[in-house]
């Protein structure tokens, strides 16, 4: 080994190419694994905000409002909506005068506000919903069911008639 | 005079250092018999190895439900504990747990235990290095003494499933360990 002047850089230099090495083989001292994950959500919705609240329909026939809010997870699908009147399965249902006991017609169709026309008892398709949570704003999935009344009712009455929405995919 | 005395400074130094990077050979001398010795030396470096990771497919969830899953995996390392540590990166941005669909997100989380068998450990943030863990491995790949070390739990919570737009989401998983 020659020193001159330099000679303490040149040791010093010596010991860095050492480090250098060590971090080198600290590095091939890992080993990496790597999984792959997948999960499919499915087409979803929700119907919120559907209103409960009793409404009074006209003897004869007239119109009552009802938002209701359908919230999904995808652009792409769509619902039907089917109108339950009687608040059971089968159709036409014939609500009774509460008092007289006497059966009283009573028919149901309407049209939602993204046009959709709804029959009762008949699917009707093709409705879109807002995105998950857009419902409380009003801003997106809101939807107006404006369904139309006619009663057999002669008198002044009071009916009672539970209408359930049913929400599918289409 | 400086000069020289740094000279023999540096020498005096690597005479300090000269027994550990000498040879210890003897040489045998002429007789009957003649012996002679070497030292032998090696040094095994510390070495991990993980092994046994399985994809994970969750297939279609329920959006309701919590998902969760479970698989043991094998881990050896070779220093005195059996120590070692390990990180986990996503391929989301950032390295984030979280898969996609091409235009949406969905956050998923990790866990890790360094025992076998379990549904849940100690959660795993991106790139942070979870120190401490142990395996319990005797081979490389546990082809022999235990089959697994080790358990990667990941999972998704029903909230962030819920907040996804429905569709098929992928993602990667890297984990790294290293020796303690």
């Amino acid at each position: 080994m020659k020193f001159s002047r330099h000679a303490s850089g040149t040791v010093v230099i010596v010991c860095l190419a050492a480090v250098s090495t060590s971090v080198s083989a600290k590095d091939s001292l890992t080993s990496r694994g790597s999984v792959q994950i997948s999960v499919t959500i499915p087409p979803r919705i929700d119907v919120v905000a559907a209103e409960r609240a009793p409404a009074v329909v006209p003897r004869g026939h007239g119109s009552v409002l009802r938002p209701f809010c359908l919230a999904g997870n995808s652009k792409e699908a769509t619902y039907s909506l089917t109108l339950l009147p009687g608040g059971q399965t089968t159709a036409n249902s014939l609500p009774s005068d509460r008092v007289n006991a006497i059966p009283v017609a009573f028919e149901l169709h309407g049209v939602t506000s993204d046009g959709v026309r709804v029959v009762s008892s008949k699917r009707a398709e093709g409705l879109r919903p807002g995105n998950l949570g857009s419902c409380g704003d009003g801003t997106e999935g809101a939807s107006t069911l404006t369904m139309r009344t006619r009663t057999s009712a002669k008198l002044p009455t009071t009916v009672t008639e539970v209408v359930t929405l049913l929400i599918a995919p289409d | 005079m400086r000069s020289s005395f740094i000279r023999h400074a540096l020498i005096a130094v690597c005479a300090l250092q000269a027994p550990a990077m000498a040879h210890a050979a003897t040489q045998g001398s002429l007789g009957a018999t003649s012996t002679g010795s070497v030292d032998i030396s090696a040094t095994v470096p510390g070495r991990v190895q993980i092994s046994g990771l399985s994809d994970v497919a969750f297939g279609t969830v329920d959006p309701t439900t919590a998902a969760s899953n479970a698989q043991n995996v094998c881990v050896w390392s070779n220093t005195s504990g059996r120590a070692y540590s390990i990180t986990a990166t996503g391929s989301g941005a950032a390295n984030a747990f979280s898969l996609t669909d091409g235009a949406n997100n969905l956050a998923y989380g990790v866990e890790w235990s360094d025992a076998s068998g379990q549904s849940s450990g100690t959660a795993l943030t991106t790139a942070t290095t979870l120190m401490g863990l142990t395996s319990t491995a005797t081979n490389p790949t546990c082809s022999a003494g235990p089959a697994s070390s080790a358990s990667l739990i990941v999972k998704m919570t029903a909230a962030d499933l819920q907040a996804a737009v429905a569709g098929s989401y992928t993602g990667t998983l890297t984990l790294v360990v290293a020796p303690q």
